[in-house]
């Protein structure tokens, strides 16, 4: 696969080397001058410094992309200097923070699985976006969903007259379970919810 | 390499999501690229259903819903259109908060493709910054299209099962949404209020379901509006919000791009990476050194016998029948059996037919002459 984000990418940067989408901006003069913006920028042009890190640190451009939070293609584009600035602030952060591990990798060494780790965190800094976006998961409902399945519970197993009976059964023994029963077997929606939130109310609340 | 269900041959990964994943596929009976979304049997109910049902066909310039669908053994694929660009979240990471005019024409699409969404009935319910596609337009202007309706859900229609469990995405839903309120359209304006303010600061909204509500102005106040947390506060309909949208001042006019003069300008990249060797623009390629002279295809190219597995519910709505950009030259027959010849094999044939005609046209001639 890696072999396959390599070819990806040299044929992203080479299509936008030759290709015919380049040729109003990509004059000797402009990226003469787009190369200064960076080294203004960047201390240095992007090209180079993108090279170094991934041979520090034994990347790929595709995984190096995808660790700064950026798509391939845009990569491509800053190191050869069609494109001057990066616009998220927050791969700006993860480039120097690369840069970092890179330099230290160099002059001290760095074991690989540290270096995978640290890749890890790099990547999880604030606002990655791109592709590493939150899954579309389940979150906890709020109270009232929560109340309805324990009604539902209750009325799958007995009626309500049944477990008002029961309630009174066991309301010597232990009021607040009685309540419990009647609340939840034979009452308002409200009133359960009520319950609900004077009981767990701080945890329950949907995160 | 098996096609899936004796007709979507997956080609490569181009997306992992919360459910699933989705491939770049050669459709073998529409002879087009799309992109196959590949669910379990289980998840893949809901979409089905949407797919299946009459109202949620829906065709429209902004909205990508997938157009058929075929089963294996255990997992389901639906295909729909493939789109290049990436999404609004890649445009995020690469350029980090978006300039106003070129937000405007992204919500103005989407407010366009949501009053067709809803007008069929349906809530989207996860219209997150990577469920908005983008066609690959470069710094020109972009063309979005929504997407991943797997768990949308039908206006007036009360949940089957009232579960515990909200679907979506944390810091997108709207406050009635994550208390577990029935699908209404205007919690779809909610998550895309919430949407336009990432963009417009590139801080995405917090699990918390806190907004990055940060400045003033005409748009900001839409935004607001959008994101009132009582839906009776939010504009009635996408419809109503893209009227507002157009009265704030910041839509740029059709075919306008006043963000193309500034520094650094908003580009929307081709995402996907080259084909890999086998295939060209058109479909499967010959083998250029193997392929005999006679026209018989390699190997490869020939279609499975037919398909091992347990074959294959198949359901084609929007039969699409001249929109295959390709069809054999003698026009494959549509909504029959799916027409697997190579097409280089065709025109073998459509070459031999027309010397042979060719010949029996000169012979007659020479006969009349002659006699």
């Amino acid at each position: 696969m890696s072999s396959r984000n390599k070819a990806w990418f040299q044929a992203f940067a080479s299509a936008k080397m030759t290709g015919p989408g380049s040729e109003e901006d990509a004059t000797v003069d402009q990226i003469a001058y787009n190369l200064r913006q960076q080294i203004e920028l960047y201390g240095e042009p992007l090209g180079p410094l993108v090279r170094r890190i991934c041979d520090a640190l034994g990347l790929s451009q595709a995984r190096l992309a995808e660790t700064l939070g950026l798509s391939a293609p845009m990569l491509s584009q800053l190191m050869s200097a069609r494109r001057v600035k990066i616009g998220n602030p927050a791969v700006v952060s993860r480039l120097h923070a690369l840069d970092e591990l890179a330099a230290r990798a160099e002059s001290e060494g760095v074991r690989p699985d540290e270096i995978a780790v640290t890749l890890d965190e790099i990547r999880g800094t604030s606002g990655a976006f791109a592709k590493s976006a939150p899954p579309t998961t389940p979150g906890r409902a709020g109270p009232r969903a929560v109340v309805r399945e324990i009604q539902d519970l209750f009325r799958s197993v007995a009626a309500a007259d049944e477990v008002l009976r029961a309630a009174d059964l066991v309301a010597g023994e232990s009021p607040e379970l009685a309540e419990l029963m009647r609340t939840y077997g034979a009452g308002r929606t409200d009133e359960a919810v009520a319950h609900f939130e004077r009981h767990l109310g701080g945890s329950s609340h949907p995160r | 390499m098996e096609a899936f269900a004796g007709r979507y041959t997956l080609i490569d990964l181009i997306g992992t999501g919360g459910m699933g994943s989705v491939w770049r596929a050669w459709d073998q009976r529409r002879r087009t690229y799309v992109a196959a979304k590949v669910l379990g049997q289980h998840d893949a109910a809901m979409l089905i259903r949407f797919v299946r049902e009459q109202s949620l066909r829906i065709q429209h310039p902004h909205v990508v819903a997938p157009h058929s669908w075929a089963a294996d053994d255990d997992k389901v694929a639906f295909a729909m259109d493939l789109v290049r660009g990436g999404s609004v979240a890649t445009l995020l990471g690469d350029h980090g908060p978006l300039p106003e005019r070129y937000v405007a024409v992204l919500l103005d699409q989407v407010l366009h493709g949501l009053s067709a969404v809803h007008a069929a009935g349906i809530v989207h319910r996860d219209l997150k910054p990577a469920n908005l596609l983008l066609e690959p337009t470069g710094t020109h202007r972009p063309h979005l299209r929504l997407s991943d309706f797997g768990i949308a859900g039908l206006i007036d229609e009360p949940r089957l099962t009232r579960n515990s469990m909200v679907l979506g995405t944390p810091g997108y839903l709207a406050p009635e949404q994550l208390r577990g309120a029935d699908p209404d359209p205007r919690q779809d304006l909610y998550t895309l209020g919430a949407v336009a303010a990432e963009l417009l600061t590139g801080v995405r909204p917090g699990t918390d379901s806190s907004l990055p509500i940060a400045g003033g102005g005409p748009l900001w106040d839409l935004v607001r509006r959008l994101t009132s947390v009582s839906p009776d506060d939010r504009p009635g309909s996408a419809a109503a919000a893209r009227d507002l949208l157009a009265t704030v001042g910041v839509l740029p006019p059709d075919g306008a791009t006043p963000w193309a003069t500034e520094a650094d300008p908003p580009e929307v990249f081709d995402q996907l990476p080259p084909l890999p060797p086998g295939w060209g623009p058109s479909g499967p390629v010959l083998r250029p050194a193997t392929a005999l002279p006679t026209g018989v295809p390699a190997r490869e190219d020939r279609p499975r016998a037919e398909p091992t597995g347990v074959p294959a519910r198949q359901h084609d709505l929007a039969p699409a029948p001249s929109r295959t950009p390709r069809e054999g030259p003698r026009g494959a027959p549509i909504g029959g059996e799916p027409d697997h010849r190579p097409r280089a094999r065709a025109l073998v044939w459509m070459a031999g037919l027309s010397i042979t005609g060719a010949a029996g046209l000169i012979g007659a001639a020479i006969w009349l002459l002659v006699r």
